[in-house]
């Protein structure tokens, strides 16, 4: 692609994660969540391959790493909901209101949520752009 | 004319489904709903979160968003699976 691109697209593709995980992060105290924060990050990783090739976007994930990494958040997430009676008593921190470490399980969850959201998505961007 | 048949049913069974989706909206008070009340008034106390989607999503109905997750890991695993085991492209001369 053309140098003015390149040059911008690797200029404000940090801001973007850092948007995406923000908001991840801030899924129980603002509006947005896990999957909304998995698609702008993901979506600075698709700016990525577009404006320069597949191979540098494979340097900054792999997908077998993708999928492992995905494989490993679903089975935490999994054993968190169904033991979540037990957990819960022992999260238990901050209970003023409109803090980061304020909701009990809800920041994990977000977080491996939006892990698997992002992986997901990426091995999707990633097929879409090898056919 | 079987093809006029069916359109014509399957637009009155998608304008029944709308109307009663609808009317059940219109007609049904607040009081009938016991569920979201109890969500509105006790999801800041229970959880603690202020955005009460989050708290509704992560906390009280929390199975279905792992079922949510499970639709998304399964599509992941048949990507992957297709990109492994698919049918091999042609080198390009």
């Amino acid at each position: 692609m053309d140098v003015i691109i390149r040059t911008v697209s690797k200029a404000i593709f940090p801001f973007i994660l850092l948007l995406g995980v923000f908001i991840i992060f801030h899924g129980h105290l603002t509006p947005g969540g896990s999957f909304p924060g998995a698609a702008i990050t993901i979506s600075g990783i698709a700016l990525i391959i577009i404006s320069y090739s597949l191979k540098k976007a494979e340097r900054i994930i792999n997908e077998e790493n993708a999928h492992k990494i995905e494989a490993i958040v679903a089975l935490i997430l999994a054993l968190i909901v169904i033991y979540e009676p037990v957990f819960r008593n022992y999260i238990k921190y901050g209970t003023r209101l409109f803090e980061l470490w304020s909701a009990q399980q809800i920041l994990f969850l977000n977080l491996l949520g939006g892990a698997m959201a992002a992986t997901a998505l990426l091995l999707i961007i990633f097929l879409m752009v090898k056919e | 004319m079987m093809k006029k048949i069916a359109f014509t049913l399957s637009l009155i069974v998608i304008f029944t489904f709308l109307f009663s989706v609808i009317s059940s909206d219109i007609f049904a008070s607040w009081k009938n709903k016991d569920v979201a009340r109890y969500y509105l008034e006790n999801g800041l106390k229970k959880t603690g979160s202020p955005n009460i989607v989050s708290s509704v999503v992560w906390d009280f109905r929390a199975f279905d968003t792992l079922g949510e997750e499970t639709v998304l890991f399964t599509a992941a695993v048949g990507i992957f699976t297709l990109m492994i085991f698919g049918p091999k492209k042609k080198k390009k001369a």
